[in-house]
């Protein structure tokens, strides 16, 4: 041992500069895995901050009736049970406001919150004159009113308005506010109010819409029981309960989608990296042969002659991953700032867990991205002293057959075991043994594909051998001859190129993805109780006033009360009720074409003509539910009518889509004959604040039955998160494209060494600078073309199965850049290699031929 | 010491087979000093790689101290040559990232003998080299080199020393202060030496001169026979 460790600190001393690409190749791929890991940490801890805040407590219950004596024991029960730390009570509820100043005529619906001093837990409120917001501003009948509110009503702060049987005083405009998905349906504007004053005005004895909240706080770890065993308590209490992580559903799909993104960015650019250990380490030994053939002279074990270089590179990793840490360092430090993320309030930073995490990946990448080309040691043989030529393989061409039986089985083994360990390492950090399997599968598929193709290239390109032109020719026999680096090069750019070019692929399916979800034409105004013959009127008047956007479409309310299906039999309302979420009141509409964000599953769309028969089309969660079916007919409740339906169709909605809303249950046009039906609008508003409150004001003014939800501020929230993770993805894309490159010109460099003797004996032999250069051109420009295209084909193959399978995202193919993708190895290829002919070239041949 | 019973050598070339030895007998007592002379292609080379155990027989058994060469794998004949045998190349080769000091010291170091350093540096002395200890091979002579390859060949004392042509790239003085290393070391320890050389007056100082043509042996002269052979040579 003491022997392997001497030896290996003297060759280390006399090479690690030739070694220094190896451990860039590790710091680099160490370095964007831990700092991706801490990316996706900051990331999520924001968006955790962020859910919190529209929650404003980590648990909510509510009940939209006075709670039982039963319902308040078992809430107070468990809450205690489970160590709340604390709670606060808030009571939502419509109410009609209008000014003090009865000379003033205006009234309006709003949506009043009364709250105790703890709220919020979470979130902030922001006040127009950038007053910090505190309890005190509501105590003693004070009011925090949405500035749609001043305009509705022509109020200004410090005027009083009347609600119910209380009059307040306005004492300041909340622009933005804590809690806001306690109820996603704003009737109108919010009004804050303190909660000792509620019972004052009266309306908790006659509204008939009140919304009762406990706001909870309590230890993350004790979360997920608490809502279990409050859920299970609670079941036949009208009292509902969510945590604050079922509010940032919407939010958490995104950024589940970007994280799978962020850890297979980090993962493939660890196996650039070892694409980077794999060809430094494999030109190493091509040098060293002669050393080790001396150690196996004087007497030498393989075991000892290996143990010298795993040593060696166990040590460089050692050195890369340390390296790799610092850059890491710097990047998560740089992370909050550049991204815009708020990580105040939470722990952020290099964990102990992600050190290590990327440490131990990386020592066992670089380590099994060196057992291949290091366990060619074994086959070097002292002989080689004597007869270096015996030891090599002739120039004779051999069979597949004599190729198989010499593969060599160490070699092969450690490549099963390399493959073995990128699947689970991927599916480890990527969280999906799909994404692993894939990521393996292409890794494996790519590296064969590309071995024959050298295979079938050399064969291709024999005849030129023959030409007349010089560069050409040797060109031609520098890919064929005995120890050419044809496939070397083609597997480190094919290879490279491919993950390359898959990240690059997914990252713009992604971002098209939530662009598409986020477009600038989205509805941010949802209107309701619009009637038929107001539809017309109100559509002119809605673009005239500003709206770029105005869509109307027929909605009912109706309930399900009974259902004849293959599997589900429900026989009367109370039934239905009982089966969860299904005994809702459902908004219904009818139509005859699909919208862009539906899709059918099963079944048929109708044809556009009206159909007597009453035909229904579902959402496919009510087939995943409940078991309903195709042909299963569903009777409705509505407005007190009852309808039969057939279910024709289960059609599958994106709802994260908002342009074109979305319905559990339509109706083929026809079959709702007669009921009465009103109109909702899914309306895009103007953007400035002030122009919006008069556009609302304007038309709640011609239309007063007409309610208008703003859904902006939800909106905005969900554009912001979406542009930090769609920052944080384009941030990666672009770190995995430049140390991809990086490591992937420098892998064709290293072939730089095996050329210089070579480069030598041409320049003795008369041949000028430009022709060497030529033929380097010729040679590498080549065989960059060949590994782009094979390495764009499988970036197309992984992106397609990366896209639709695992981040269920359209894929959308871009045949150009792709095209432009394949030049572009082309050209970097030959310049890396011209680049390097050169360095070469700057020495004198003397100098080269006698180290020899 | 080293004896060969029907040994041959057929090597591949390309798609074609190659004979580079015919079967034949051979038995170097202990303390031998044998010469192999012939032209390029005779056979020498592969004769001094087989006693090595640096290649297999194709046929045949090569025995070195009562060892079979043909039953020992890789490892076992590593460290056969780690003991027994040290070997001179015609072209030095050291370990070019090691100094000299350390290129002696690497055969002691792998059979783990003690005092190490010590030795390294007496049998350095011995070579006329030790002021060049912590040069590299970059910087040594090409005499120099083969000095250093001598020592590191006798770092474990082995009783066998074999040479492939040891001053064949060197100029006439380096060659001729090898030739009298090789020489001191065979009179002092009385090491069995078989050397291949196109040299007349160093295969001349053998004991035994054996001259290989296209593989099989074509003569064998002894001291006594070899002087004048190798004085007319001399005279022409």
């Amino acid at each position: 041992m003491k022997f392997v460790l001497r030896m290996a600190a003297r060759e280390l001393r006399a090479s690690w500069t030739r070694l220094l690409f190896f451990f860039v190749s590790i710091a680099v791929g160490v370095g964007a895995m831990i700092s991706l890991g801490s990316v996706i940490q900051s990331v999520r801890a924001a968006l955790m901050k962020e859910s919190k805040g529209i929650t404003a407590a980590d648990l909510l219950i509510w009940a939209d009736r006075p709670y039982s004596d039963n319902a308040r024991y078992i809430v107070d029960e468990k809450l205690q049970k489970h160590g709340a730390l604390s709670t606060t009570r808030s009571v939502e509820s419509t109410a009609m406001a209008r000014p003090e100043d009865e000379s003033r005529k205006a009234t309006t619906m709003v949506e009043l919150r009364a709250v105790e001093e703890a709220f919020p837990f979470y979130g902030r409120m922001e006040l127009a004159d950038g007053r910090p917001y505190e309890h005190d501003l509501l105590k003693g009948r004070g009011a925090l009113v949405r500035p749609e509110l001043l305009t509705r009503l022509g109020v200004r702060v410090g005027d009083r308005i009347r609600i119910g049987e209380a009059s307040f005083e306005i004492r300041g405009v909340v622009v933005r506010e804590a809690g806001r998905s306690l109820s996603m349906f704003t009737m109108g504007p919010r009004v804050f109010i303190d909660h000792a004053d509620l019972e004052t005005t009266g309306i908790l004895d006659y509204a008939s819409r009140i919304r009762r909240q406990i706001l909870v706080r309590v230890d993350e770890d004790k979360l997920e029981d608490l809502v279990w065993d409050l859920e299970g308590a609670l079941a036949n209490e009208f009292v509902r309960v969510r945590s604050y992580k079922e509010a940032g559903d919407q939010l958490a799909r995104r950024l589940n989608r970007g994280e799978s993104y962020l850890s297979l960015a980090g993962f493939v650019i660890l196996i650039l990296g070892g694409v980077g250990v794999w060809s430094v380490v494999r030109v190493f030994v091509a040098q060293k042969l002669k050393s080790i053939a001396v150690l196996k002279c004087v007497g030498a074990t393989t075991r000892q002659v290996l143990a010298i270089y795993v040593v060696q590179v166990l040590a460089l990793s050692v050195v890369g991953c340390a390296l790799g840490l610092g850059l890491a360092r710097l990047v998560v430090a740089w992370i909050p700032v550049g991204l815009g993320l708020d990580v105040k309030d939470v722990e952020y930073g290099l964990t102990a867990s992600s050190v290590v995490q990327g440490i131990a990946i990386g020592l066992l990448v670089s380590v099994l991205f060196s057992l291949i080309p290091l366990l060619h040691l074994r086959l070097v043989r002292p002989l080689w002293l004597l007869r270096p030529e015996s030891v090599q393989p002739g120039p004779h061409r051999r069979s597949l057959r004599e190729r198989l039986a010499s593969l060599d089985r160490m070699q092969l083994a450690a490549g099963v075991i390399l493959v073995l360990a990128l699947v689970g390492v991927a599916s480890w950090q990527a969280e999906s043994l799909l994404i692993g399997a894939y990521v393996s599968a292409t890794f494996v598929g790519l590296s064969v594909a590309l071995h024959f193709a050298g295979s079938l290239l050399i064969r291709a390109v024999a005849p030129l051998s023959r030409s007349s032109y010089f560069p050409l020719r040797h060109a031609v026999l520098n890919v064929s001859r005995p120890g050419n680096q044809t496939r070397v090069i083609l597997l480190a750019v094919g290879v490279g190129f491919c993950f390359v070019l898959a990240i690059r692929g997914i990252q713009t399916n992604l971002l098209e993805q939530f662009a598409v979800e986020l477009r600038e034409d989205a509805p941010d105004l949802f209107f309701l109780d619009i009637q038929a013959d107001q539809k017309d009127l109100l559509e002119e008047r809605a673009r005239r006033l500003g709206a770029s956007t105005v869509k109307l479409v027929p909605v009912l309310r109706g309930r399900v009360v009974r259902v004849e299906g293959r599997t589900l039999q429900l026989e009367s309302y109370q039934e239905v009720r009982e089966r969860d979420w299904l005994g809702r009141e459902y908004t219904l509409t009818y139509r005859n074409h699909l919208e862009d964000n539906e899709r059918i599953l099963e079944g048929a769309w109708w044809p556009e003509s009206h159909s007597s028969e009453p035909e229904v089309s579902i959402e496919e969660n009510l087939k995943e539910d409940f078991g309903m079916e195709v042909g299963d007919v569903l009777t409705f409740d509505i407005m007190g009518r009852q309808l039969a339906a057939r279910v024709t169709s289960i059609r599958e909605v994106e709802w994260a889509d908002a342009r074109n809303g979305g319905f559990m249950f339509v109706f083929r046009p026809g079959g709702l004959e007669g009921v009465p039906s009103s109109y909702a609008g899914f309306v895009k508003g103007p953007n400035d604040p002030m122009e919006r409150a008069r556009f609302q004001s304007d038309l709640v003014e011609d239309f007063y039955n007409v309610s208008i939800v703003d859904l902006r501020d939800i909106l905005d929230d969900l554009a912001q998160v979406v542009d930090r993770v769609s920052l944080a993805i384009t941030v990666v894309g672009s770190v995995a494209l430049l140390s991809g490159g990086l490591i992937l010109l420098g892998s064709v460099a290293m072939t730089k060494y095996q050329r210089s003797y070579e480069t030598a004996i041409f320049r003795t032999l008369g041949a000028s600078r430009r022709r060497v250069a030529a033929m380097m051109v010729l040679e590498y420009g080549t065989l960059g073309a060949l590994a782009g295209a094979i390495g764009s084909l499988g970036a197309q193959v992984l992106t397609f199965l990366l896209s639709e399978r695992v981040l269920e995202i359209p894929f959308r193919p871009d045949v150009l850049a792709q095209a432009g993708a394949i030049l572009a190895a082309s050209f970097a290829v030959a310049l890396v290699g011209m680049l390097v002919t050169l360095d070469v070239l700057r020495h004198k041949p003397l100098s080269i031929l006698r180290v020899g | 010491m080293i004896r060969l019973e029907s040994v041959s050598k057929v090597v591949q070339s390309g798609p074609e087979e190659l004979t580079s030895l015919h079967p034949l007998d051979l038995e170097v007592p202990k303390g031998q000093f044998l010469s192999i002379m012939g032209p390029s292609g005779s056979g020498k080379s592969t004769l001094l790689g087989l006693v090595a155990g640096l290649d297999a027989p194709t046929s045949g058994r090569v025995v070195v101290d009562g060892e079979d060469l043909t039953a020992l794998d890789e490892d076992a004949l590593a460290r056969l040559r780690g003991a027994k045998i040290g070997f001179v190349f015609q072209f030095f080769h050291l370990l070019p990232s090691l100094t000299a000091l350390e290129n002696v010291l690497v055969p002691m170091e792998i059979a783990g003998i003690a005092g190490a350093d010590a030795r390294s540096r007496e049998l350095l002395r011995e070579v006329g080299l030790s002021e060049r200890t912590h040069h590299y091979p970059s910087q040594l002579s090409g005499g120099e080199q083969q000095r250093v390859a001598l020592a590191r060949a006798l770092a474990n004392e082995p009783p066998i020393l074999l040479a492939d042509e040891p001053t064949g790239n060197l100029d006439a003085e380096n060659g001729r202060h090898i030739v009298e290393i090789l020489l001191g070391i065979h009179e002092r320890r009385g090491t069995t030496i078989v050397l291949a050389t196109h040299d007349q007056e160093l295969a001349g100082k053998a004991d035994r001169v054996l001259v290989l043509r296209g593989g099989r042996i074509e003569r064998v002269h002894e001291r006594a026979a070899v002087v004048p052979l190798v004085s007319a040579a001399s005279r022409g």
